[in-house]
């Protein structure tokens, strides 16, 4: 009988909560909670009113986001919601193709993510959706705004074009699938939503780096030794309420931090950093030596590619054995386990060229972009400047169009060679010696020293 | 009897279960809205140093008459200094040893000077341009250079928006890594001898701390940057002297940051005219060493 209603209670209980409490919400960073607890709630608020909620969105205007404008008549608004597309898609989806509100845009993208990306990327975009513990590599973390592979140049955010691609064909060799079944306009709002949320984090994240050496947890420890905690507070204080006399500091810091989020992000559409080789690809066809002048590169002082890659181009350099330093880590900590690893902090594995598969992308155009501006946000550089010679291999001096036209050759006979390595074997051994120098083409099949 | 009242309560039992399992089906997801927030709404405008190192003064401020003076100090270490044995030894087996350990590369995470106990390496620097100040013109060039698989300088100031050129008079590739906050960072690599600099840096904004800078290469090389859009801060020299000129009088608030220590000081405030040269001394605690 007790076991009854005791049941009965439980399940009674639990049919009332259950539809509650299952709202998404966006968490804060590990960064935010490290900071003490008086100023933890202002950048909480800041990014709370600057970005919303999952269910209560709030579009920025400063930010360089696509939320979508409210452009059709509303004749044909009506038109789409008599359409039985509307009807299908609205209902399982919560899909707006109405367009009747300013900001449909990121309401699309929001229901889009949520049902195809949340589970692996999280609702935050934190990449700690419920099933990314259990993917090697992990899911992109938005919230650094840093993006791996882009087409533009070294220091320059993602373009929406990189994105798209990454949508469009997967990640090789990694959990992300391609979402080429999506909708043009779907891919559209996704990519929107995806730099949204990357722009949210990053906010968050330098709101609190502006904070942070002088109000976390940590600092302030260490501040309590000559100064009042209550004193710390005080000071932080008038920077959120401001003075009489002067206007709250960080109104400002907000205002400044979203103004340089908007810049940088903007500056990812400008063309002018858009990496375009100015002359085309030679194929190996043409140009037999092509393969064997990539090889040297590939093992030239200059480039060095082998510490990485391997000599054998396995991705087995003996960088991979070395322990690194956390990168920004003030005093200078390092990595439990050797290897490299990215700023995310995951270990990394340089790419194992026999294997042919490429993550950011395997056509020649996505290799020369990877060669010239490197992997964001891991020890993968950007090699263009060090193939800028400023001379030719006799000395003569070479003007600014001789070394634009030299690099582009070098850069297209590593990928020539790099798109051998997997089918041609022969192209690793014997192996060169390690001085070799990118100079005239040594004969082909010129045996080792 | 009993077998009514258990089939009673089972039944109870299922409507309820099946409530809960309907119950989140039928009601509506609710629905998603979005506010569209202006770019600055409600924000007072707040003096914000401008790039080309005037200050954006207060309504009402003026300039400082009776012209400027230098901040000159000392940074000294309090008690025995340390002697850190190098990072790579004379002719050690490391990565390119011909040219890495052709001479040993000192570790520089705390340089004190035997005699004078003076810190090397020091920044010394104000965040923003005092308002009233007359603009310290960039320097004509600023460069970066490396040799021996050692950045140089170690420490430095680095002026926004001017190009810094990252030199290598080493005849092994390096590549260079920046760490910085309010803006992206770069990892470019560096010829081998390259004594022009195809790859430059240029920082847009100031930072708030000097941030790391490493080569991947190799992987013990480390420097320091602190990209300023002005020029009062200085980095002390192998005395641990500095000299930050041209501060108008009054009372400004100085930063003193070192890799080892950090935040020395965080908000050091100092007159101007100061009566006597600036003398700062910390111990080994505040170095971790």
């Amino acid at each position: 009988m007790r076991v009854g209603v005791i049941l009965t209670v439980l399940i009674a209980v639990a049919s009332l909560t259950g539809c509650h409490g299952s709202e998404a919400t966006f968490v804060l960073s590990k960064e935010t909670d490290e900071l003490i607890r008086e100023a933890r709630k202002p950048v909480e608020k800041a990014v709370l009113e600057h970005f919303g909620t999952p269910q209560k969105l709030v579009a920025w205007e400063k930010l360089p986001i696509d939320y979508g404008k409210v452009e059709k008549a509303s004749a044909d608004i009506a038109a789409d919601k008599a359409s039985s597309e509307y009807a299908r898609i609205s209902k399982i989806n919560h899909y707006s193709t109405s367009h009747e509100i300013p900001g449909w845009q990121l309401i699309d993208g929001r229901n889009l993510y949520m049902r195809h990306c949340l589970h692996c990327h999280g609702v935050s975009g934190d990449g700690n959706g419920p099933t990314a513990p259990y993917l090697n590599p992990r899911p992109r973390d938005y919230r650094r705004g840093e993006f791996k592979f882009t087409s533009t140049a070294v220091g320059v955010k993602a373009r929406r074009d990189d994105l798209h691609l990454v949508l469009q064909n997967g990640i090789p060799g990694t959990s992300m699938p391609s979402f080429a079944l999506l909708k043009a306009n779907e891919l559209t709002a996704l990519v929107e939503y995806v730099r949204w949320l990357a722009m949210r984090g990053e906010f968050e994240k330098r709101l609190v780096a502006e904070l942070s050496s002088d109000y976390s947890q940590k600092a302030v420890t260490e501040r309590v030794k000559n100064e009042k905690r209550a004193d710390i507070v005080e000071t932080f204080n008038k920077l959120t309420t401001g003075t009489k006399d002067q206007p709250a500091e960080f109104a400002g810091t907000i205002k400044d931090v979203g103004d340089n989020l908007a810049a940088d992000w903007l500056a990812a559409e400008d063309e002018a950093n858009l990496i375009v080789p100015k002359h085309p690809r030679h194929l190996p066809s043409a140009d037999p030596q092509s393969v064997t002048r990539g090889r040297a590169l590939y093992m030239s002082e200059k480039l060095k590619c082998y510490t990485c890659h391997g000599l054998a181009a396995r991705g087995d350099g003996t960088s991979t054995v070395d322990y690194w330093a956390i990168p920004g880590s003030s005093p200078e900590k390092k990595f439990e386990d050797r290897g490299l690893h990215d700023n995310w902090g995951n270990a990394i594995k340089p790419r194992n060229l026999t294997l042919g598969q490429y993550r950011g992308g395997r056509r020649p155009i996505d290799l020369y972009r990877r060669i010239y501006a490197g992997i964001k946000g891991t020890q993968m550089a950007g090699f263009a400047t060090a193939l800028r010679d400023a001379t030719d291999e006799k000395g003569n001096a070479l003007n600014d169009e001789q070394v634009a036209a030299r690099m582009d050759r070098h850069i297209w006979d590593i990928v020539n060679y790099i798109l051998a390595v997997p089918y041609q074997p022969q192209t690793i051994e014997p192996r060169l010696p390690m001085t070799a120098q990118a100079g005239p083409a040594p004969a082909a099949g010129a045996p080792a020293k | 009897m009993k077998s009514m009242n258990m089939t009673c309560k089972t039944g109870i039992c299922l409507v309820l279960a099946g409530m809960m399992l309907v119950g989140c089906g039928l009601s509506d997801t609710p629905p998603v809205s979005v506010t569209i927030k202006k770019s600055d709404e409600g924000v007072a405008t707040t003096e914000v140093a401008k790039a080309d190192g005037n200050t954006g003064d207060k309504p009402g401020a003026t300039v400082a008459a009776g012209g400027s003076a230098d901040l000159v100090g000392v940074v000294l270490f309090d008690g025995t200094p340390p002697n850190l044995p190098p990072i790579i030894a004379m002719g050690a087996e490391v990565k390119d040893k011909t040219v890495c350990s052709a001479t040993a590369v000192p570790d520089e995470s705390l340089v004190v000077d035997p005699a004078s106990k003076g810190i090397q390496n020091v920044f010394v620097y104000l965040e923003k341009a005092p308002a009233g100040a007359t603009p310290i013109p960039p320097p004509e060039k600023q460069i970066f250079d490396q040799k021996g698989c050692k950045f140089i300088p170690h420490a430095m100031i680095v002026r926004t928006k001017l190009p810094l050129p990252v030199l290598s008079d080493d005849a092994v590739g390096h590549n260079t890594h920046t760490n910085p906050v309010r803006q992206s960072g770069i990892n470019g690599a560096v010829s081998a001898n390259d004594r022009v600099g195809a790859l430059k840096i240029i920082y847009s904004k100031s930072e708030q701390n000097p941030f790391s800078v490493t080569c991947d290469v190799h992987t013990w090389m480390k420097a320091y940057h602190l990209p300023l859009d002005h020029g009062f801060a200085a980095v002390t020299n192998e005395k641990g002297e500095f000299s930050i000129k041209g501060l108008p009088p009054g009372t400004h608030t100085l930063k003193v940051w070192h890799e080892s220590g950090n935040a020395l000081e965080r908000s050091l405030k100092v007159t101007i005219p100061a009566k006597e040269p600036l003398t700062l001394k910390y111990n080994a605690a505040k170095f971790g060493k």
